[in-house]
């Protein structure tokens, strides 16, 4: 099981990690955040359908997330948690100026829109999975998704 | 990033933008993150006693073996505890009957020596002043005195 358990790990981390740092847009809380449903999925891993691993461990990270963001003190504004720069190790190599417009855009929209577009977009998961991460109806993981787009298109705008 | 722009007044807007998310590369799991994750198993083990179900080496477990020592300890302190908490009951009982016995021989010194002193005061002043009073009375009014004065 253990060794399972360590193929989760390898495959899953990076998809996990990233949805917590865009949700989360703190590094250190984001890594506890990942820890933490990690833990949560070696308690659950017997009882936990190994074909669905991803979708189950993309949607603790989210609550997981969901409940750290809800339990920040109000004064404290979500804009100015991110001490950090809003890119990856690997983006300033690999990335192109629209990459990174297009992250900040990310980080702006508001739940579920976000995790949507994250998890949809981003990520590559199926509007099926997705919708099982979310919690949200096939026909509205497809609506919100529209809408995130607009708004990611509103803000690329006022960036020209 | 294949293309480094969006069209964002074409009418294929939103196939391009989802086109474009799709070449943000996944963020890697840092070094540290990745040692914690590996680690979750055996922390596992260690920290919660955590052993095969079923297994004979269960009742070896760090868990079973804590137990074992805290059990005896908890139930001796237990009764250490109530012991010592009788016979501090008894005490403070023993200790109210004290006072109780203690409080009544005051209260009745302090009746027989109020007494005592009312006696002594009542025969001392009174008699004296009584005494001295009737005499002044039963002297006539020197007034040739008083007019030469």
């Amino acid at each position: 099981m253990e060794q399972i358990f360590r193929q989760w790990v390898s495959d899953h981390q990076n998809d996990a990690w990233t949805l917590a740092r865009y949700l989360l847009k703190d590094r250190a809380e984001a890594e506890d955040a990942t820890q933490e449903a990690f833990i949560k999925l070696w308690e659950n891993r017997e009882s936990i359908d190994a074909l669905r691993v991803k979708a189950w461990l993309m949607r603790v990270t989210r609550n997981i997330c969901i409940d750290r963001l809800r339990k920040r003190k109000p004064e404290t504004p979500l804009d100015e948690v991110e001490p950090e720069s809003t890119a990856g190790p690997l983006d300033a190599l690999q990335q192109s100026a629209l990459g990174h417009q297009l992250q900040s855009a990310v980080r702006e929209l508001s739940e579920p829109f976000r995790s949507l577009v994250i998890l949809r977009d981003i990520q590559q998961m199926s509007y099926e999975e997705v919708a099982g991460v979310t919690g949200l109806s096939l026909p509205q993981v497809k609506t919100y998704l529209h809408r995130a787009r607009k708004q990611l298109k509103e803000y690329l705008v006022t960036l020209r | 990033m294949k293309s480094d722009k969006i069209d964002l007044d074409g009418e294929d807007w939103e196939q391009q933008l989802v086109a474009a998310l799709s070449e943000i590369p996944v963020e890697p799991a840092p070094a540290s993150l990745q040692r914690k994750l590996r680690a979750i198993p055996r922390e596992s083990r260690a920290g919660s006693g955590w052993s095969r179900p079923g297994s004979i080496f269960n009742l070896f477990a760090p868990r079973w073996a804590i137990a074992a020592i805290a059990l005896p300890l908890a139930l001796g302190l237990g009764i250490h505890l109530q012991s010592e908490r009788r016979a501090h009951e008894q005490q403070i009982a023993q200790g109210r009957h004290d006072l109780a016995v203690a409080l009544g021989y005051l209260a009745r010194a302090n009746e027989k020596a109020s007494h005592r002193v009312s006696t002594a005061i009542y025969g001392g002043v009174v008699e004296p002043v009584a005494g001295n009073t009737r005499d002044l009375i039963q002297q006539p009014f020197d007034i040739v005195r008083e007019i030469q004065l």
